[in-house]
C-alpha cells in the first residue's frame, strides 16, 4: 500500500499509517490507493478537509499532502475578526485579501491589521502575524509550518477606491508563483521589484479600471534592474504606464510568455507608445503567444488596420479580450468568422461609462454609440464559434433578455422594439457580468431580474461561476439612483438560480441587501428547513390578486404580440425543451412555479455551491453568508412566535 | 468479427469485436494474437460483473476516443454523470465496486471514470462517520488524533 508521508502536523504526535486489512472479506476498489485517489480527485476541497481526512488513517494520508490551504480574508465580511483568520495563515498556500476603504473606518481592527502590513519593511510574514500571534506560545511550530509550505499566490482584491501605495514596502514573499492585484485607484507600483523578489513569479495580473504607473527605484535603474530570465508565462497590466523600451526589454527575458495583454496602455507626450515598433519587436522574439491583447489609450476610434495587426499576433487564440469601444460591426464580423471555436470571451470597459438607452456613451468624444450593446448580443446569439464558450465577462443590457418583451406589461416607459434571440453559448462555465440598469428598465420593478435570472438558469445550465454586478454608475437623463431594483427579494426571482446543478460560486453585488431572511436563505441548507419554506408560501399565497393581473396582461399581450417562437431561437430553431422551459420569462408565475418546485422532496437545490457572496465582498460558505447578513434566530424560533398565544 | 470472453466462472460471452475493444486490455490482446478464434479468459471478472461490463460497452460502442483535457483545474468534476449512465451505476455497492475493479483489469477508462464519480458522488455531504457506515470503514483514529486533524482543517470552515 502506497501512503503520501509528509510533515507531521505541528505540535502533534506523528500518526501512523495502518494498512487496512483485507483478510476475511473481496477487495474492493477502497484498498487501492490509485482508484481512491481517483476517486478524491471528484471531491471539492472541503469535502476533503472536513470529512475524508477524518474518516481513517488511510484517507488522512492519502489527502494529506494534497490539501492545498486557501487563506481567504475580506474586511467587508461580518462579523470581521481579524486575528481568527490572520492565526490561519501559517502554511497556507494561497491567500486572497479583500478590502474596501470605507468599512475600514468602521472596523478598527483591521485598520490596525492593514497599517502593520503597509509599516512593514523587513520582513513582512514577522510583521504581519507575530504580533498577532506572539502571544500563544505557537510562533515556533507556525514559522516552521509555514516553511513547510510556503505562500505561492496571493490575490490582492480591492473593492473599491483604496490606496496601494504600501504595495512598494511590501517585501513579497520569495515563492510566489502568482500574484494578482485588482486595483481601482490610480496606483503608483515599483512593478519591477515585485519581478526582482519574486523569482519564480508565473503570473502577474495588475488590472481594474484606474492607471498602473511604473515608479520606484528599480523602475528608474530600467532593465539593469531586471535578472537575466524570468519564468513569466502569463503577464497582464491594465491602464499601464510605462516606457515601451522597458517593456520591450521584459520581453526579452520572458522566453516562456503565452499570455500577454496590455490593456489600454497609456499614453502622454512624455511616454509615447508606437505599436508598430512594439509589434515588430514582438515579432523578432517568437514567444509561444496563446493570447495576446493590445490597446493604447487614444482620443480616436481605432482603426481596423490596427485591429487586424493586433488580432494577426495570434491568429489561432481560443481566448480574447476586446474593449467595449473597439466592438464595431467589423469587430463582430471577424469573431463570427474566426478560424478555431472561442473559449473565452472578455470584453472590457476601461472605466465606467455613461449609459444611454442602447449602448453606452463613448468615453473620448461622448458620443453614444448606440449600436454597441446590440452588436453584443448579436454576436451572442448567432455566432457558431462561441458555441463552445466556457468563460464570458462583460457588461450586458439586460433588455434583451427579455425575448418575449413582456418589460413593457410592467412599465411602457420608454419601451422600443429590440430584436429578439437568445445566446449560443449553452456550454458557458464562468459568467461575470456587469449589467448597466437603464430607467427605463428600473421602471419594470421585479420583472427587470426575474429576467436576468430566469433566462440564465435555462440558457446556460453549465454554469460554474457565476457573478452578476448591478452597476452603481448606471445613470441615464441624469438619474442615477436605482432604489427601484430589489435583487434579492423573493419576487426578483433569484431562486430560478437553484436549478442550476453546476453551480458552485455566485455573487450577486448590488449595494443593499433588502428583504427578509426566508427570501434569501433557500441559499443554504438550514434555509429549506419548513419553517422557512412556510414563509415562503405565505409570501406567494400574498400574490393571488398580482398574478390575476399579470395573466391577464399577458393573454393580451400574446394577441398583440409580433414576434414568434422561431423568431425568438434565432438561427437555433429547434429547440421545443428550450422555449417551453422559458415560456414564463420574467412572469411572477415562474417564480411561484419554481418555489413550489423546490417545495418537492426530490428537488436537488445548487448540489455543487460552494460559496456566495449578496453584495460586494468576497463569497463565503453559505451558511456563513446569510448569518452575516442577517443575524439568524435559533432553529424553530420563527415557528414557535407563530404559534405563541399569550392568552 | 465477433470474440468469445470467458468469465471467472466459465461463462461464454460472444461480443462484437468493436464491443470488446472498448476494453484497452482485450484491443492489445487481440492485436497481439493477431486474427484467431480463441476465447478470451478472463479470470478477474465474473459472468455477473461481465454482463454489465458489456452492456456498458455496447451502450458506448460508437463513443469517440476519449482525449484527456488540458486543464488548470486539478478538481474534477463528478456532476457530468450522462442519464444513462447514471441508471447503469444505480446498483448494489458490492456491484459498483465489482464494476470499478473490472474496469480497472480491462481498462476502460471512461466506465472507471464513471464507477469512481458515482462513489465520490456518495461521499460528498456526508459526515465522517456517515462515510465509515456507507463503506464500513472501521475509524483507527485516536480521540485525541481526530482533534488535532480537525482544528488543524478548521481553515476550510473560515470563508
Amino acid at each position: 500500500m502506497l501512503f503520501l508521508f509528509r510533515t507531521p502536523l505541528p505540535q502533534m504526535k506523528p500518526i501512523q499509517p495502518t494498512p487496512s486489512s483485507t483478510h476475511n472479506r473481496p477487495i474492493t476498489p477502497l484498498d487501492i490507493s490509485e482508484l481512491l485517489c481517483q476517486i478524491f480527485s471528484y471531491l471539492d476541497t472541503y469535502t476533503l478537509a472536513q470529512s475524508v481526512v477524518l474518516v481513517c488513517r488511510q484517507w488522512f494520508f492519502l489527502n494529506h499532502s494534497r490539501l492545498s490551504r486557501t487563506l481567504t480574508w475580506d474586511i467587508n465580511w461580518q462579523p470581521f475578526r481579524p486575528k481568527y483568520a490572520l492565526a490561519r495563515l501559517p502554511g497556507a498556500e494561497r491567500l486572497i485579501l479583500g478590502y474596501e476603504r470605507a468599512n475600514l473606518w468602521n472596523a478598527p481592527n483591521a485598520h490596525g491589521a492593514l497599517e502593520s502590513l503597509q509599516r512593514s519593511q523587513s520582513n513582512f510574514w514577522s510583521t504581519f502575524i507575530t504580533p498577532l500571534l506572539l502571544r500563544q506560545d505557537e510562533k515556533a511550530a507556525h514559522i516552521k509550518n509555514l516553511l513547510d509550505r510556503p505562500l505561492q499566490e496571493f490575490v490582492i482584491a480591492t473593492t473599491n477606491r483604496y490606496n496601494i501605495s504600501w504595495l512598494d514596502t511590501l517585501p513579497f514573499p520569495n515563492t510566489l508563483r502568482s500574484l494578482t492585484i485588482v486595483k481601482n485607484r490610480r496606483a503608483n507600483i515599483d512593478v519591477p521589484r515585485i519581478l526582482v523578489t519574486c523569482p519564480v513569479l508565473e503570473s502577474l495580473h495588475i488590472t481594474g479600471t484606474a492607471m498602473l504607473i511604473f515608479h520606484g527605484p528599480l523602475t528608474e535603474q530600467g532593465k539593469s534592474a531586471l535578472p537575466n530570465h524570468l519564468r513569466l508565462r502569463s503577464l497582464v497590466l491594465e491602464q499601464p504606464r510605462v516606457k515601451q523600451s522597458w517593456i520591450e526589454h521584459l520581453l526579452t527575458i520572458t522566453p516562456d510568455l503565452e499570455d500577454l495583454r496590455l490593456i489600454i496602455v497609456s499614453w502622454s507626450s512624455r511616454n509615447d507608445w508606437e505599436w508598430s515598433r512594439f509589434r515588430d519587436h514582438l515579432k523578432t522574439l517568437s514567444l509561444p503567444l496563446k493570447r495576446f491583447h493590445h490597446s493604447i489609450e487614444r482620443p480616436n476610434t481605432p482603426d481596423e488596420e490596427y485591429q487586424k495587426e493586433v488580432l494577426a499576433v495570434c491568429p489561432q487564440a481560443q481566448e480574447h479580450t476586446v474593449l467595449a469601444y473597439h466592438f464595431t460591426p467589423w469587430m463582430v464580423k471577424t469573431l463570427m468568422d474566426w478560424p478555431v471555436y472561442l473559449t473565452t470571451l472578455d470584453i472590457l470597459h476601461s472605466r465606467p461609462l455613461g449609459c444611454a438607452r442602447y449602448g453606452w456613451l463613448s468615453e473620448y468624444t461622448n458620443h453614444e454609440s448606440i449600436y454597441t450593446a446590440w452588436h453584443w448580443h448579436y454576436l451572442l446569439c448567432e455566432c457558431p464559434k462561441l458555441r463552445y464558450l466556457k468563460t464570458l465577462k462583460m457588461p450586458y443590457m439586460p433588455d434583451y433578455m427579455d425575448i418575449h418583451r413582456r418589460g413593457p406589461m410592467y412599465s411602457s416607459e420608454g419601451s422600443s422594439p429590440l430584436k429578439p434571440g437568445i445566446w449560443i453559448c449553452r456550454e458557458l462555465e464562468t459568467l461575470n457580468m456587469e449589467l448597466h440598469v437603464h430607467e427605463h428598465a428600473k421602471a419594470r420593478g421585479t420583472a427587470y431580474t426575474r429576467v436576468v435570472y430566469g433566462y440564465l438558469s435555462r440558457i446556460c445550465p453549465r454554469l460554474h461561476d457565476l457573478r452578476i454586478t448591478f452597476t452603481a454608475y448606471c445613470q441615464l437623463n441624469g438619474r442615477g439612483e436605482n432604489w427601484r431594483l430589489h435583487p434579492y427579494v423573493l419576487e426578483g426571482g433569484l431562486c430560478l438560480l437553484s436549478k442550476l446543478r453546476y453551480l458552485e460560486q455566485i455573487r450577486v453585488d448590488y449595494s443593499s441587501v433588502e428583504c427578509e431572511i426566508a427570501e434569501l436563505n433557500w441559499l443554504c441548507r438550514s434555509g429549506r428547513s419548513e419553517e422557512h419554506r412556510y414563509r415562503r408560501r405565505q409570501l406567494v399565497d400574498g400574490w393571488t390578486w398580482r398574478l390575476e393581473q399579470e395573466a391577464e396582461l399577458d393573454t393580451e399581450r400574446m394577441k398583440n404580440r409580433t414576434v414568434e417562437d422561431e423568431d425568438v431561437l434565432g438561427v437555433e430553431g429547434d429547440y421545443d425543451d428550450l422555449m417551453s422551459s422559458i415560456r414564463h420569462l420574467g412572469l411572477l408565475q415562474d417564480v411561484k412555479e419554481l418555489l413550489l418546485e423546490m417545495d418537492r422532496g426530490d428537488f436537488e437545490c445548487l448540489p455543487e455551491l460552494q460559496v456566495v457572496a449578496c453584495g460586494n465582498h468576497l463569497p463565503r460558505r453559505p451558511e456563513r453568508e446569510m448569518g452575516s447578513l442577517f443575524s439568524m434566530e435559533p432553529p424553530g424560533l420563527v415557528a414557535r412566535l407563530a404559534d405563541w398565544n399569550p392568552f | 468479427m465477433t470474440v468469445i470472453l470467458v468469465s471467472s466462472d466459465n461463462q461464454d460471452f460472444k461480443v462484437d469485436k468493436e464491443v470488446a475493444e472498448r476494453s484497452i486490455l482485450i484491443k492489445n490482446m487481440l492485436e497481439d494474437v493477431g486474427e484467431s478464434d480463441s476465447p478470451i479468459p478472463l479470470p478477474n471478472v465474473t459472468s455477473a460483473v461481465l454482463t454489465k461490463v458489456i452492456e456498458y460497452c455496447e451502450h458506448h460502442r460508437n463513443d469517440p476516443v476519449q482525449v484527456p483535457e488540458e486543464t488548470d483545474d486539478p478538481r474534477k468534476r463528478s456532476n457530468d454523470i450522462e442519464e444513462w449512465d447514471m441508471k447503469f451505476m444505480q446498483v448494489d455497492q458490492e456491484m459498483l465496486f465489482e464494476i470499478i475493479l473490472a474496469a480497472n483489469y480491462l481498462d476502460i477508462k471512461p466506465l472507471l471514470d464513471v464507477g469512481c464519480k458515482t462513489v465520490a458522488n456518495i461521499i460528498k455531504g456526508k459526515t465522517p462517520e456517515e462515510i465509515r457506515k456507507a463503506f464500513n470503514i472501521v475509524n483507527d483514529f485516536t480521540p485525541e488524533e481526530e482533534a488535532q486533524i480537525k482544528k488543524e482543517n478548521e481553515w476550510a470552515e473560515d470563508r
